[in-house]
């Protein structure tokens, strides 16, 4: 709490819950020397991104990751990491009707498998 | 309501025109045909030739349509199988397709020069890579994938236009995502006068690719001349490094196999803080003359683990990493070299002495140590060897007496003629800890898909002359037993992470991550990810009576979504 000084309530509320705001104040030394790490590969662009959101953490991330992933899926938003409607994995969402119950039925896909079962 | 309809029209008129202006903008197809048909590498091998000619076909001189004009590595080469069986009907068998990679990887592949930059990606490393020789390039390809798979790959001007096109017909969102500039073009003159550089980022990327990684290189030629089946038969001393575990040291036996370029291991090797043996065994195949890939394993379910190495050009030595794990994230370094008869001392098993402390045992790896007598091992002034408790060709025990007044620093140690630089050091008192590594990402798994782990390790540091910390003369102490503990990385209000992301183990500091798939008791229902610190605590040493301070750092953990989708290189091998 070096840099950052409460000026009102909901700060003051803040800094009770944790003395520790580096997560806040990015780039602050010694704790932080550079900005949090965006892991390989992905990126800062797309908001949220996959793995991380553009802050290094993931409370940016569409949350629970299931549902948002038919939205991935069907759109091809993130080709390498979901499998894509239009050509890895057509049938992959048609066993999950409600992402919510049905969400173990989601299969990590490994495209050449899957051209097998098919 | 003739105001409203009236409303409607006009609103609906806008959105055709919005829509007749995008269409306008449409992109044309980028496969732009060059005058001069570039030259690429005719295929030989019949098994190649059979199996992918009925779309690929040869032209007269043997070269088959975008086979012949690409080069890459034994991973690259399988990934693109895998993608003509997922995409295209390709139906190949396993056996068919290794020998189809086998060819290609060794006559379509990179030379050592080519690969050195990349190797990272093939051994499946979680680093920090930035991609500096070209902004557009890297912000282009990194939005999707590791900038790893491309600077693996060499290919003529032709194949990466037809990269790209390949990616817009595949991904309609592409355009938007990477491939083309959002917003207006730039109108200003460059600093130099010239006009601005109007280009999409696609094509520049394909500028800059074409001209930075061409199918023709003076390292391919070179090395594609001199090439041949590496002979690695025979014994190899191995050191390495175990994530969480530290240094180890052992032996590997390499047989030659079946042909050539393929062998059988068998590797002994001990954890040198712990003492724990480990025997492996395992095959490898070598592409390109260099390039090792093998799988080895244990007596043990899931012991399993892969082994990625490059082979240097002297046949003497090769380094790479061994490693298993749902994400590929658990493993060790590795570097083995070629035992002769000479004496040579890998390490130790402590890094680390106390000045005034007597009686302490140290175990020095090695090959053919022979029969060692105290005067045989030379630790430095202030350091004395009183015996030697036992002695084998690979291990010996000695004891050693540290005096009080013995300088502080690192030591080299001298066994029998033979020399290892800084194979320890004398310290007054650790006066910091550092964890590592200073991030690490974790992936929750368990019920559908696997989990991914995070290992830590605790650093010990003795400031040095200068008695302060991190200072270019702190003296590394290595790794330190710690107690771990996760603490909340606070990122937003009432951040509560830190009760579902997972466990971390106190004592070995290793992160298993909570279960994948929604959580009904988090608000929102959302997964176990979060961010966390990871906090290594250990007790310093007491100085003038005082009471032994705590010593602590921390590292940032990020516990997160699985991965759906993975081009497994290893799968079906």
């Amino acid at each position: 709490m070096k840099h950052l000084t409460p000026v009102n309530r909901k700060a003051a509320k803040v800094e009770a819950v944790t003395k520790d705001v580096v997560a806040l104040q990015q780039g602050g030394p010694p704790q932080q020397p550079e900005p949090p790490h965006i892991p390989n590969g992905c990126s800062l662009v797309f908001s949220p991104g996959w793995e991380a959101d553009r802050t290094g953490g993931t409370a940016g991330l569409c949350q629970p990751v299931e549902r948002d992933l038919f939205d991935c899926h069907m759109g091809c938003f993130w080709p390498a990491q979901v499998p894509d409607q239009l050509n890895h994995a057509p049938d992959w969402t048609a066993k999950c009707a409600a992402a919510q119950k049905d969400w173990r039925k989601i299969d990590l896909i490994f495209p050449a498998d899957e051209k097998k079962k098919g | 309501m003739p105001f409203v309809n009236r409303a409607l029209t006009v609103t609906f008129v806008f959105f055709v025109a919005t829509a007749a202006n995008v269409a306008g903008q449409a992109p044309q197809p980028t496969a732009a045909p060059t005058a001069k048909p570039e030259e690429g590498i005719p295929v030989t091998d019949a098994t190649v030739q059979k199996a992918c000619g009925s779309c690929h076909r040869p032209d007269d001189k043997g070269q088959m349509s975008r086979i012949s004009f690409i080069r890459t590595t034994p991973e690259g080469w399988q990934t693109i199988i895998q993608r003509m069986a997922a995409l295209n009907g390709l139906n190949i068998e396993p056996a068919t397709a290794r020998q189809v990679v086998k060819y290609l990887a060794t006559n379509h592949g990179l030379a050592p020069e080519e690969a050195k930059p990349a190797a990272w990606e093939a051994e499946r490393r979680l680093i920090d890579f930035k991609y500096t020789a070209n902004s557009d390039a890297e912000s282009t390809c990194n939005k999707c994938h590791s900038l790893g798979r491309i600077i693996s790959q060499r290919r003529t001007r032709t194949e990466w236009d037809l990269l790209i096109a390949t990616h817009r017909g595949l991904y309609p969102l592409v355009d938007n995502q990477a491939f083309r500039r959002g917003g207006p073009p730039p109108r200003d003159a460059a600093s130099d006068g010239r006009p601005p550089d109007n280009r999409h980022p696609f094509e520049k990327t394909i500028a800059h690719l074409s001209s930075t990684f061409p199918l023709k290189t003076p390292e391919w030629t070179a090395w594609s001349a001199n090439m041949r089946p590496a002979r690695l038969d025979g014994t190899w001393a191995l050191t390495g490094w175990e994530n969480g575990k530290g240094a180890i040291y052992g032996r590997v036996t390499i047989t030659a196999g079946s042909s050539p370029d393929e062998f059988t291991t068998n590797a002994t090797y001990r954890v040198a803080r712990t003492g724990e043996t480990i025997t492996r065994t395992g095959r490898g195949i070598v592409y390109t003359g260099f390039q090792w890939r093998g799988a080895s394993s244990t007596q043990a379910a899931d012991s399993s683990m892969r082994e990625v190495m490059m082979v240097d050009r002297n046949w003497r030595s090769m380094e790479g990493r061994w490693f298993n794990g749902g994400y590929d994230e658990i493993g060790m370094d590795v570097k083995l070299e070629r035992v002769g008869n000479d004496t040579r001392v890998l390490g130790t098993d402590r890094t680390a002495l106390k000045q005034g402390s007597t009686a302490q045992e140290l175990k020095i790896y090695g090959t053919n140590l022979g029969s060692l007598r105290p005067a045989d091992v030379d630790l430095g002034p202030g350091i004395t060897v009183s015996r030697v408790v036992s002695s084998t060709p690979e291990l010996a025990t000695v004891a050693v007496d540290v005096a009080a007044t013995a300088a502080v620093g690192a030591r080299d140690l001298f066994v029998a003629g033979a020399s290892r630089p800084k194979a320890l050091a004398v310290y007054d008192k650790i006066d910091t800890i550092k964890v590592k590594p200073d991030w690490a990402m974790a992936r929750v798994g368990g019920d559908t898909f696997p989990k991914m782990l995070a290992q830590f390790e605790a650093w010990g540091y003795s400031n040095g002359a200068d008695g302060k910390p991190d200072s270019p003369d702190d003296i590394e102490l290595g790794i330190v037993d710690a107690n771990w503990t996760m603490e909340e990385y606070a990122a937003t209000y009432n951040d509560d992470d830190i009760k579902f992301v997972g466990v971390l183990n106190e004592a070995t500091g290793r992160f298993t991550p909570n279960v994948d798939g929604p959580n009904p008791k988090r608000s929102g229902e959302r997964n176990n990810v979060g961010d966390v610190w990871v906090v290594a605590k250990v007790l310093g040493d007491s100085v003038s009576g005082k009471p032994a301070p705590t010593l602590r750092a921390r590292a940032h953990l990020l516990v997160t979504v699985p991965l759906y989708m993975r081009f497994d290189p290893a799968r079906g091998q």
